[in-house]
């Protein structure tokens, strides 16, 4: 696809961003993980994924529905994909994604998603394709859908995932309510606040 | 300490102290908590600062930990949320004079994950890298 057909999204630009960060090039099922678990933290710490994407339980896990078409309209130019061989103990060849040398976009992440996704690259970063696999299934939606495939004996492939069982940090949404309040009224605080941040400040610079 | 072995134990909810060394009143350094797991090639780390003045132990952004419940710290200390720092992760892991202390509780980690969320003086990127 030439850049004249290309309109980016985040999940091209996410895709984008995770090579550019990542020091192996990633077989497409561990891509395609790792893009689900940051849409997994997202969801986790803010209540919303980064990418819009709706996924489904196919063979290997959960997968973006745009996924395959993403890397393909990304393939010789932000990303290159080629044959290589599995990393670990695998027989079996793997298209390897590395990033391309014709990249139309620039990585465009909010700060905030990518601090999210940089928490998953370091928490994936020495893990195998295999392991990265089992992070995926050990989220809310994954056992829910593994749960009801063990109960029926069948295996629900295409069930869509349902991120409204991620397990949520409230931490970012109580932070939000109270800073949309007055804050309470000073009483000597801010001074005392000060002072020990001018410590603070004097004892990082002896250290420099 | 070897610098591979503090690397290793440079996690969330790690104490380290700071020494103060240049200043006439010899008045101790400080303790701060760090607030996320070091990742190989991470150049800073974030912080929370401890002190032994307690007086506003009552604001919604202070943990007060009483004497002894942290190791190696002696004393009632506050720990502030609001004195959180952005520091060279080669301060925490390199540096001789930055002692190790030990690791938080995890029920006193839930108790500073609390005061987070009244923590004015911050970005929400910085907030989400110090959650657990």
């Amino acid at each position: 696809m030439d850049s004249i057909g290309f309109s980016p999204t985040v999940l091209h630009s996410l895709m984008f961003f995770v090579l550019s960060e990542m020091d192996r090039e990633p077989g497409a099922i561990e891509l395609a993980k790792i893009v689900y678990l940051i849409d997994v933290e997202k969801v986790r710490l803010i209540g919303e994924t980064m990418t819009g994407e709706s996924y489904t339980r196919q063979k290997k896990g959960p997968l973006a529905r745009n996924f395959d078409s993403s890397v393909e309209d990304m393939d010789g130019f932000e990303i290159s994909v080629t044959i290589a061989a599995s990393r670990r103990a695998s027989p079996y060849p793997k298209k390897a994604h590395a990033l391309g040398g014709k990249p139309r976009l620039e990585p465009s992440l909010d700060t905030v998603d990518i601090v999210i996704a940089r928490r998953v690259l370091a928490r994936v970063n020495n893990l195998s394709p295999l392991e990265i696999e089992r992070l995926a299934h050990d989220t809310g939606p994954m056992k829910a859908i593994v749960k009801e495939e063990r109960r029926t004996g069948k295996r629900q492939l295409s069930a869509p995932i349902d991120f409204s069982l991620v397990e949520r940090n409230p931490t970012v949404q109580k932070w939000r309510e109270n800073m949309a309040k007055p804050p309470e009224p000073d009483s000597g605080f801010e001074a005392f606040l000060q002072q020990e941040s001018k410590e603070i400040d004097q004892i990082l610079a002896s250290l420099e | 300490m070897k610098y591979a072995l503090k690397r290793v134990f440079a996690r969330r909810g790690a104490v380290f102290y700071l020494p103060r060394v240049e200043f006439k009143d010899k008045t101790k350094g400080k303790y701060c908590i760090l607030m996320e797991d070091y990742a190989n090639g991470a150049e800073t780390l974030i912080v929370v600062f401890t002190t032994h003045r307690t007086r506003y132990a009552s604001q919604p952004t202070s943990v007060l930990v009483e004497d002894k419940a942290i190791d190696g710290i002696d004393g009632d200390t506050l720990i502030q949320c609001e004195n959180w720092r952005e520091i060279k992760a080669d301060t925490i892991l390199y540096d001789d004079r930055v002692r190790l202390i030990g690791d938080l509780l995890p029920e006193i980690m839930e108790r500073v994950d609390d005061a987070l969320t009244h923590v004015r003086r911050i970005d929400e990127a910085i907030l989400i890298r110090m959650l657990g």
